[in-house]
């Protein structure tokens, strides 16, 4: 993916964050939220976070890490990372929820 | 659509300019709330999946979120990341002049200080 | 130091290349200018100061100093509204120092090379000039960024320059935007895929350092901004086609 594609991607996460970020908070404010909305919503804000903090840290790791081949790799342990979480924590989800 | 909204001002007038570089900072505040933000993301991950398998540790977990402190910490983080993120997006789209960025990264910190207050006064009522 | 003068603290370069500052006190009007005061210590106090200017009137960017850490044309910022108890005067940031308050401007120049800054007529035919009147949407989006007098702040003012020197720098793209924005050119293509990639105008991470200091009211982060657009989104925005 281009730089381009990261930048969109990173703003279009952002304002999609938006509102499962605010059923999350509602949710656990009130309580008052079914919970299959609230597993979808929750697992729709785990995505999300990780789609959009993987261009952030991205950047800082292009900021910060001046060799091209460490950055190459750290990338990678970004991608990696993320989808592990992604894939962890929808496990629970799925486990919290049931 | 970007034309009214991106304004040319004239050549700088003879005085000194207000809140020098609050782009820098606004900047360094949301690579800084954004890094808290993944920690707290990845720790509250960890926190959920141990819930699920031992429900001993879904009250801790609730104990930890609920603290003041970490209300505190955990939304200035989300309030400043969203808000400066929204200016940021307004930017990018151009529907917001660089010009006039530094009433908007205060209202920002402004709207972080009012949701932190606003969560804190509903913990502690 | 009477009521009328003010303490100017200057960076200086020795003969053997070691950086310090030195002061001197300088008289200070209504209207006494920093180029003023540094004119005023080359004829009166010190004349082995080293400093540049030309016009005196905020035209030709050649007086470019920073001034208590901000970027500023010397002949168009007043003497008396520098806060603080000394005026500290520094050499632009990011380019070799020659000597006092004289830099090296051959980066900056380079990093404008890499832009391809040069027009390139998209109708090589033409017998006649090519014109956009100024009641055009075209040239009113050009006009937004253009009269450019490479003064050299913002490159200055800008902190991924400093960390990234292959970064072109905001006075490079917004001359960039100019010439795509610019219908007779044609080399809009070529110029963003010039300023495509992590080093060109995506290294650019929305500190705004270089449209606060601006001296001509342009806004080179919103001219980086429209690229992004550009290139991201392939089509018309702001009402102009690529």
């Amino acid at each position: 993916m281009g730089e381009a594609g990261w930048w969109v991607l990173q703003r279009a996460t952002g304002i999609l964050l938006v509102l499962p970020v605010g059923v999350h908070l509602f949710a656990q404010a009130t309580g008052a939220v079914d919970l299959t909305v609230r597993f979808v919503s929750d697992l729709a804000l785990l995505v999300l976070v990780v789609l959009h903090s993987l261009p952030g840290l991205r950047t800082m790791v292009h900021d910060y890490v001046p060799d091209s081949r460490l950055r190459v790799w750290a990338e990678r342990l970004l991608l990696l990372g993320g989808a592990a979480l992604v894939g962890y924590g929808a496990w629970g989800l799925w486990k919290f929820f049931a | 659509m970007g034309l009214r909204f991106e304004v040319r001002r004239p050549a700088y007038p003879l005085s000194w300019p207000r809140l020098h570089r609050a782009g820098v900072w606004a900047r360094r505040l949301q690579r800084v709330s954004g890094l808290v933000l993944v920690a707290f993301a990845v720790w509250h991950v960890f926190q959920v999946v141990g819930a699920a398998q031992d429900r001993a540790r879904l009250a801790a977990m609730v104990s930890t979120l609920y603290h003041p402190a970490f209300i505190g910490l955990v939304l200035a983080a989300l309030g400043f990341h969203t808000l400066n993120g929204l200016r940021t997006v307004l930017l990018d789209l151009g529907l917001l002049g660089s010009q006039r960025q530094v009433g908007a990264i205060l209202a920002a910190a402004l709207g972080t200080v009012l949701l932190v207050a606003a969560a804190l006064g509903w913990r502690l009522r | 130091m009477t009521a009328t003068e003010r303490a100017v603290r200057i960076a200086r370069t020795a003969s053997d290349g070691r950086r310090y500052f030195q002061t001197f006190r300088v008289p200070c009007g209504p209207r006494t200018t920093v180029l003023d005061a540094l004119l005023y210590i080359h004829r009166q106090l010190d004349r082995t100061l080293a400093f540049r200017y030309a016009c005196r009137q905020a035209m030709c960017g050649t007086c470019g100093v920073r001034v208590n850490g901000v970027e500023r044309l010397a002949c168009y910022t007043l003497l008396g509204a520098v806060p603080g108890r000394v005026v500290t005067v520094e050499p632009l940031r990011h380019l070799p120092v020659i000597r006092d308050l004289v830099v090296d401007f051959g980066p900056f120049f380079l990093a404008w090379a890499a832009v391809k800054p040069a027009f390139t007529p998209a109708d090589q035919s033409r017998a006649e000039p090519a014109q956009i009147p100024p009641a055009d949407p075209d040239r009113q989006a050009i006009d937004r960024h253009r009269e450019c007098i490479s003064c050299g702040l913002c490159y200055s003012a800008c902190d991924v320059v400093g960390s990234r020197p292959s970064f072109p720098g905001p006075a490079a793209l917004n001359h960039a935007l100019c010439l795509v924005l610019d219908r007779r050119d044609g080399a809009g293509p070529d110029r963003l895929r010039a300023v495509d990639g992590p080093d060109g105008c995506w290294a650019c991470r929305g500190l705004l350092a270089c449209s606060d200091v601006c001296p001509k009211g342009l806004a080179p982060s919103g001219a980086i901004e429209k690229l992004k657009r550009l290139i991201a989104f392939g089509r018309r925005w702001d009402g102009v086609a690529v």
